[in-house]
């Protein structure tokens, strides 16, 4: 028989720890600091997103390449619009979502985080491309666990955005669907 | 093109222009398996069937193979659903249909040594092989539940085969629920040729054509109830996108509820209604089947993309006496859920899929829920209202996890893989045994190794002992007296099979057993 007691643990006080105080304080910090002291190197606006602002637009395209390394003469990532397809992912999603979404890619901007990450203080769209792939290297493995969470979204969207689209296809040798409808 | 076939009484939400007051026999929340079963033999035995589905009324001309319109508009939470820290993705159908309607066709049984844990350590009684047994035939005939021929077994599930016999490990054919399948791949995004038996396509219409009505783009917030009866289900109904309530509710009275909504969403509308749980066990011990995947790059094409996925399986590591075993299956692999699924970034992550067309994918389910240390998944609320899911990892699941990575990793060096690339971060590359040594050293943390599920379980178990059961082995609540749970929810361990047939067969028998007391 078993016992009536094995009633799952909630949470660990380690990953409360982990997850809930230090990333509140994180995101909270990322949300200030990021604003006033760390510029974003900006692109050229892309008009008609619903959540991104001009500068999340500006991170979140400098994630993408990153990420996704395209070799020249593929689409980039402004030719398959990551930014727009993870914008109207996101723009259909509730509310907490995509803040908590923006919020990321502030903190991944911030200069703080190179500073915990011993990444270096610049702002990750202001480095170069060694710089960047160090910070998302530091986040792919930390010991801090919502350095790892962050790390996943923001690689999951690009990968899943970027070749979800048709133009992505015969870079990697997709044929596309079978013709089967009529 | 012709419609192909249609659920006679379907209402969708924005057909309903003011508040809507309904009354029914049954009210039935969620159409995937257990939900269509139960409205087909409730409505075959006279009863006024009103069924409540969130998700969209989408059909084969809605099915265009197309990975973006498919995942955001068939899936939970767009298919972003994952546990609350994102290290395991939750793959869980949201359409008329439900799962059946995306799942990859596999149509296994429930094991008789499930049953029988079942039977002897959670004190479920009457669910036994015998009684499911006359079910099962009548589904797998309904659904042309059938393997393959040797012919339309596709490259990558061709790997584990051959892997398998080099290695002198077990392999099956694996029965599918498909009429005139012509082998697109594409079962994931919901089936462009109306091949696959879904739900909407099988038991739905029959329902209908019984005077069931179904209700699409309707989600149910709430039952309400009146002492230990249940007297009405609360719904929002929601534009045709299936996301934003149109501001029209939809109230439906009946004499029995049953929920059928899955085994995240069931729990939590139970935790919604605040039902009685004297023993805090609703939207515990979740169950996942949680799924490891690997991939090989061979010197030949694979096309992984391409043909039935799943035809073939091993169940050889299921039984593991004192461990958490496991079974592996071939997933298809299309460029966007390869993309989101292959670890790593930069030169790593655009590697792997260049390599795609040359790539075979295996993966590993691991069976949950069998020993006593493990606790599931908790599904319960976070701020604002969110859903929350948070899974417990284990000495045990570790273990596993190592366990069916080296396992896959050696089927497909076996079967010839030129290397093997994990789903770690960062991926391992591995070419012969010897580097298999490296997975010891690898982290499975959370997020470290993907994880996935796409098989829920658990979370308002059956039983009679109300101590570790919310529902009896009837499935009737244990303390409300009119309501029922006929899904994956009331399994009170994982199942070691791919669960379509399993909800099937339990909810056609506790519903006829229903239809005939009703």
């Amino acid at each position: 028989m078993i016992s009536r007691q094995e009633v799952p643990a909630p949470l660990t006080r380690r990953q409360l720890v982990r997850r809930g105080i230090v990333g509140s304080i994180l995101f909270a910090a990322a949300g200030m600091t990021a604003a006033f002291w760390w510029p974003t190197r900006r692109r050229r606006s892309r008009p008609g997103l619903a959540v991104f602002d001009e500068r999340e637009a500006s991170i979140l395209s400098a994630v993408a390449e990153t990420v996704l390394a395209i070799e020249p003469g593929a689409p980039s990532v402004q030719d398959v619009d990551v930014v727009g397809r993870v914008d109207a992912l996101l723009a259909r999603s509730p509310p907490p979502v995509r803040r908590e979404f923006a919020r990321l890619l502030h903190l991944f901007e911030n200069g703080v985080t190179g500073l915990l990450t011993a990444t270096g203080w610049t702002s990750f769209t202001a480095s170069g491309s060694a710089a960047r792939e160090a910070r998302l290297r530091a986040w792919q493995t930390s010991r801090i666990a919502l350095f790892r969470t962050g790390f996943q979204a923001m690689r999951r969207l690009s990968g899943a955005c970027y070749y979800s689209s048709p133009r992505a296809w015969p870079a990697i040798g997709y044929p596309g669907p079978p013709d089967v409808l009529e | 093109m012709s419609e192909g076939i249609r659920i006679a009484n379907l209402v969708r939400g924005r057909d309903v222009a003011a508040d809507r007051t309904v009354d029914a026999d049954v009210a039935i929340v969620g159409s995937g398996p257990g939900g269509s079963m139960a409205a087909y033999r409730l409505a075959a035995a006279g009863a006024r069937v009103i069924v409540l589905e969130e998700g969209g009324y989408r059909t084969r001309s809605d099915f265009r193979m197309q990975e973006e319109w498919s995942y955001p508009n068939l899936y939970q939470d767009h298919a972003n659903r994952a546990t609350d820290d994102l290290s395991i993705t939750v793959l869980q159908g949201r359409s008329v249909g439900g799962g059946t309607t995306v799942n990859w066709t596999t149509s296994l049984r429930t094991p008789s040594t499930t049953l029988e844990f079942w039977n002897r350590r959670r004190r479920v009684e009457g669910v036994t092989k015998e009684a499911l047994e006359p079910h099962w035939d009548e589904i797998e005939r309904r659904l042309n539940v059938h393997t393959m021929e040797p012919g339309e077994i596709n490259e990558n599930n061709g790997a584990l085969m051959e892997g398998s016999k080099r290695l002198g490990y077990g392999f099956e054919y694996l029965p599918r629920n498909v009429s005139n399948c012509m082998l697109t791949g594409m079962c994931g995004l919901g089936c462009p040729v109306d091949a696959k038996q879904a739900m909407h396509l099988t038991y739905l219409p029959d329902a209908a054509d019984r005077g069931a009505v179904v209700y699409a783009d309707c989600r149910v917030v709430r039952l309400e109830r009146s002492g230990p009866r249940v007297i009405a289900a609360e719904a929002e109904l929601l534009e045709d996108s299936g996301d934003r309530p149109t501001g029209r509710r939809l109230t439906v009275r009946a004499k029995t509820f049953v929920l059928a909504a899955g085994a995240i969403n069931t729990p939590r509308l139970l935790q919604r209604s605040a039902f009685p749980d004297p023993y805090a066990i609703v939207g515990r011990r979740t169950w996942i089947h949680p799924t490891l995947a690997s991939a090989a790059h061979f010197d030949r094409r694979i096309e992984p993309w391409f043909g039935a996925p799943q035809t073939v399986g091993s169940h050889h590591f299921a039984i593991r006496p004192g461990r958490i075993g496991f079974f592996l299956e071939t997933p298809p692999a299309q460029p966007m859920l390869a993309g989101l699924a292959h670890s790593g970034f930069g030169a790593d992550h655009r590697r792997a899929m260049k390599e795609l067309p040359n790539t075979a994918v295996l993966i590993a389910l691991l069976i949950d829920g069998f020993l006593d240390e493990e606790h599931g998944g908790t599904v319960g609320e976070r701020a604002g209202g969110r859903l929350s899911f948070r899974y417990d990892r284990g000495p045990a699941l570790e273990e596993a996890m190592r366990e069916a990575l080296k396992t896959m990793a050696r089927v497909h060096l076996a079967a010839g893989a030129r290397e093997v690339v994990t789903f770690h971060e960062p991926p391992l590359r591995l070419r012969s045994e010897r580097d298999l040594a490296r997975m010891d050293e690898a982290s499975v943390a959370p997020n470290r190794c993907a994880l996935f599920t796409a098989h829920q379980m658990g979370g308002a178990p059956m039983g009679e002992d109300p101590g570790l059961a919310v529902v009896d082995s009837r499935l009737k609540h244990h303390q409300l007296d009119n309501l029922y749970v006929m899904d994956g929810s009331v399994f009170p361990t994982s199942l070691g099979v791919n669960p379509q047939i399993s909800i099937l067969g339990l909810s056609s028998l506790a519903a006829s057993a229903l239809a005939k007391s009703g």
